[in-house]
């Protein structure tokens, strides 16, 4: 009996391994590598940076946007990639034209293994090259827009005890993620923008990513660390959250407003903007450039369109 | 014909009753509230917004069909609440069409701080508060959201009734009259008698702020009666530094700044609700525990044949049977601790049994300048000079306490409120 239920174990992990699902909508599209194998393969070449030496690879395996055509996914604005083990990347559907990512079946003119099948998106850094896919869901959705209003997050965090060794990470000094968010949104549910200094960024499901994630302090830098992702996803360095209208930012890493929106692209930002101090609102330039001693102060921004 | 009548009467009356409910006199407001603020006038969201919840930066329009709209506070100015052929609206020309509701029934507001929220924690961390808004749009699922003239709002449709799923057997409810019991969630998690209400969640017929989960087993009480203990056959010293919380001490603990309370064993202690001096006072002096409605004393149970001191600031919340020995700022450098401690050096070399010294600056500096300011670590580095000195004067048992914790709100540090930064405390016996 204990047999049989350790090999029904292993095998519903190799069929996890060996298939994956793309949800569009309320369809979902169970496929397999025949059906992966069967499409018009492509070839790719990719040039990577290890270990100080650029190492070239050859992909092989169907465009992405044939997969696409198979199912007759046409309107959508991005595609969420998500393995097994919950490592996951978003592609905007403009990456997708212009890069032609496909998914590798074979590297360097051998089969990979099934585990090994991969998404390959020449331009981007290989982080973004999704081993193991389990899911690809088809959004309809759109970047945040301008939100209204921007918190200080340091200014948050000054009000906030630091830990030693936050759970489950040892080592360390740093804050439970929740202790920055607050009380500020109505609700702790849904997808947040989570931003890195050098510009990666992810949208993530509160429950699923972030609900146990913590914030290592190192050198003045947060890292976003949680046991609900791989450790490829944990974002260094971070310095903006948004959530709807509702975003924080790290100033002591950022302290011009327009370098956010430069950093996220936002059409039609103001001229001017707010800042809280002590419960006077100052009306600034967007370019304005704050000092450190004085943006330790300020509580909030506010952006209005 | 007596009945018939009667059955005319009682149709009338029938029909009186439904035509009055038809009329809705008002418009139920809830959420994140200080108090209870229905509308019964046709206003603009953004009037009665400013009038009444000005930090709000949500609503939420709830129909009587269950439909509702989430809209954010820059909208406010475009939705007026009027009142059709008795029945509510809110009417908007700028905004998505999602935000016209017909039959308004509830608008839930939220903003970000609120008095009733609910405080789950768990040993001396908190696993989440929730808030009366979040738990309102809890009920709610979304559908999508729609934009127009660069407002967007969000459709939401009612599924369900709020309630909570707790994954143990028992929880401690602490009550906003300080009223503590245990509750034991059924095997669906829920907890009987528990409700929510337009601003605060009801167990039984209390207001409830904390569900806690394996709280600290310490108490005041616990440590009174540790204190009692030791004066059986020693002189003992109980040093209270006022407002110093359990995670301010893992705040130190973090920054390497703990010093020589480091190599103590020192324990998280649960403090009466509301957390603030007085309340634990009556805990930690008098036999009964929290009695603040009553007229107590300091020690009233500790026979005058023993001799005690007890030092305060410049007044003390209780009166004193033994020798009450009060401070002023004689070298006005705006702490009082320094006075104290002097007369404190003095006092440990004359005949006593308890000697209990009470340093406020910790509480006052967090209430100035925040919980984790750099001044107030400062002030914690100059309570343990105090503390290193009369550790090292002393022939007794020295106890170290706290009276409740503390945390920020616009950058000052406050107590008073169910958060677990106020609620915890700090004892140790250091010697």
């Amino acid at each position: 009996m204990k047999k049989l239920t350790i090999l029904t174990c292993i095998f519903i992990q190799i069929i996890e391994l060996i298939s994956m699902e793309i949800i569009n909508n309320q369809k979902i599209y169970k496929l397999d590598i025949n059906d992966l194998s069967n499409l018009p393969q492509i070839e790719v070449t990719t040039e990577r940076q290890k270990d100080e030496n650029i190492r070239e690879d050859l992909w092989k395996g169907p465009a992405l946007s044939e997969i696409l055509t198979k199912y007759n996914i046409t309107s959508y604005d991005q595609l969420k990639f998500t393995a097994i083990d919950n490592y996951m990347v978003r592609l905007e559907k403009q990456d997708i034209e212009t890069d032609n990512p496909i998914i590798a079946l074979q590297k360097n003119h051998r089969i990979l293994a099934e585990e090994k099948v991969r998404l390959i998106v020449p331009s981007r850094r290989d982080m973004y090259w999704v081993m193991n896919i389990k899911q690809i869901e088809v959004l309809e959705y759109q970047q945040l827009t301008l939100p209204a209003i921007i918190y200080n997050g340091n200014y948050l965090l000054d009000g906030e005890p630091l830990t030693r060794d936050p759970e489950p990470f040892i080592n360390c000094i740093g804050y439970r993620f929740d202790q920055i968010l607050g009380d500020l949104f109505p609700s702790k549910t849904g997808d947040f923008l989570l931003v890195s200094y050098d510009g990666i960024n992810h949208i993530l499901d509160y429950e699923k990513y972030l609900s146990r994630a913590v914030l290592i302090l190192e050198d003045d830098q947060l890292i976003l660390k949680s046991p609900q992702m791989p450790a490829g996803m944990w974002l260094k360095d971070l310095i903006y959250i948004q959530n709807n209208e509702i975003a924080i930012l790290i100033t002591k890493r950022v302290n011009s407003i327009s370098r956010v929106v430069k950093l996220m692209n936002w059409i039609d930002p103001p001229d001017q903007i707010k800042s809280s101090k002590a419960g006077e609102l100052i009306t600034n330039s967007l370019n304005k450039t704050f000092d450190p001693s004085e943006v330790e102060k300020i509580e909030f921004f506010l952006i209005s369109p | 014909m007596n009945f018939s009548l009667s059955l005319l009467k009682r149709l009338i009356i029938s029909f009186l009753i439904m035509i009055l409910a038809a009329c809705e006199n008002k418009i139920r407001v809830t959420g994140n509230l200080d108090g209870f603020k229905d509308i019964n006038e046709e206003t603009t969201l953004v009037k009665y917004k400013q009038e009444n919840i000005p930090d709000a930066s949500y609503s939420l329009l709830i129909g009587k069909d269950g439909i509702a709209a989430l809209i954010f506070e820059r909208s406010f100015e475009h939705v007026s609440i009027i009142k059709e052929r008795s029945k509510w609206n809110s009417k908007t020309e700028n905004l998505p069409v999602v935000t016209k509701i017909k039959d308004l029934y509830e608008i839930a507001f939220f903003k970000p701080r609120t008095k009733y929220g609910l405080h789950l924690l768990e040993k001396t961390v908190p696993k989440n508060h929730i808030t009366p808004f979040s738990a309102r749009l809890k009920e709610f699922e979304y559908i999508g959201k729609s934009s127009k003239n660069n407002h967007l709002a969000r459709k939401y449709i009612k599924k369900h009734k709020y309630n909570l799923q707790i994954k143990t057997d028992s929880l401690l409810a602490i009550s906003s009259n300080g009223d503590e019991k245990w509750v034991f969630p059924d095997l669906d998690g829920k907890i009987n008698e528990f409700s929510l209400q337009d601003y605060f969640f009801k167990l039984g017929s209390d207001t409830l702020l904390v569900l806690w989960q394996d709280p600290p087993t310490l108490t005041l009480k616990k440590v009174r009666s540790k204190i009692i203990k030791d004066l059986k056959d020693n002189q003992v010293m109980v040093i209270l530094i006022d407002g110093l919380g359990w995670d301010f001490y893992q705040h130190l603990f973090a920054l390497d700044k703990i010093d020589m309370l480091g190599t103590q064993k020192l324990y998280p202690v649960r403090v009466p609700y509301p957390p603030c001096t007085k309340n634990s006072l009556a805990c930690l002096i008098t036999p009964e525990g929290k009695q603040i409605d009553t007229e107590i004393s300091f020690f009233p149970d500790i026979p005058k044949g023993k001799k005690l001191f007890l030092l305060e600031s410049d007044q003390s919340f209780y009166p004193s049977k033994h020798e009450l020995i009060l401070h002023t700022d004689k070298n006005f450098n705006g702490s009082i601790d320094d006075e104290i401690f002097m007369t404190a050096l003095k006092k440990i070399t004359e005949e006593h049994d308890l000697i209990f010294i009470h340093f406020h600056s910790l509480d006052d500096e967090g209430h100035r300048s925040g919980t984790y300011s750099r001044e107030r670590i400062a002030v914690y580095a100059e309570i343990l000079e105090y503390l290193t000195q009369l550790t090292d004067n002393y022939p007794g048992v020295i106890h170290l306490l706290s009276d409740h914790g503390m945390h920020n709100e616009n950058g000052k540090g406050i107590h008073k409120t169910a958060d677990y930064r106020d609620l915890l405390a700090i004892w140790g016996r250091i010697k």
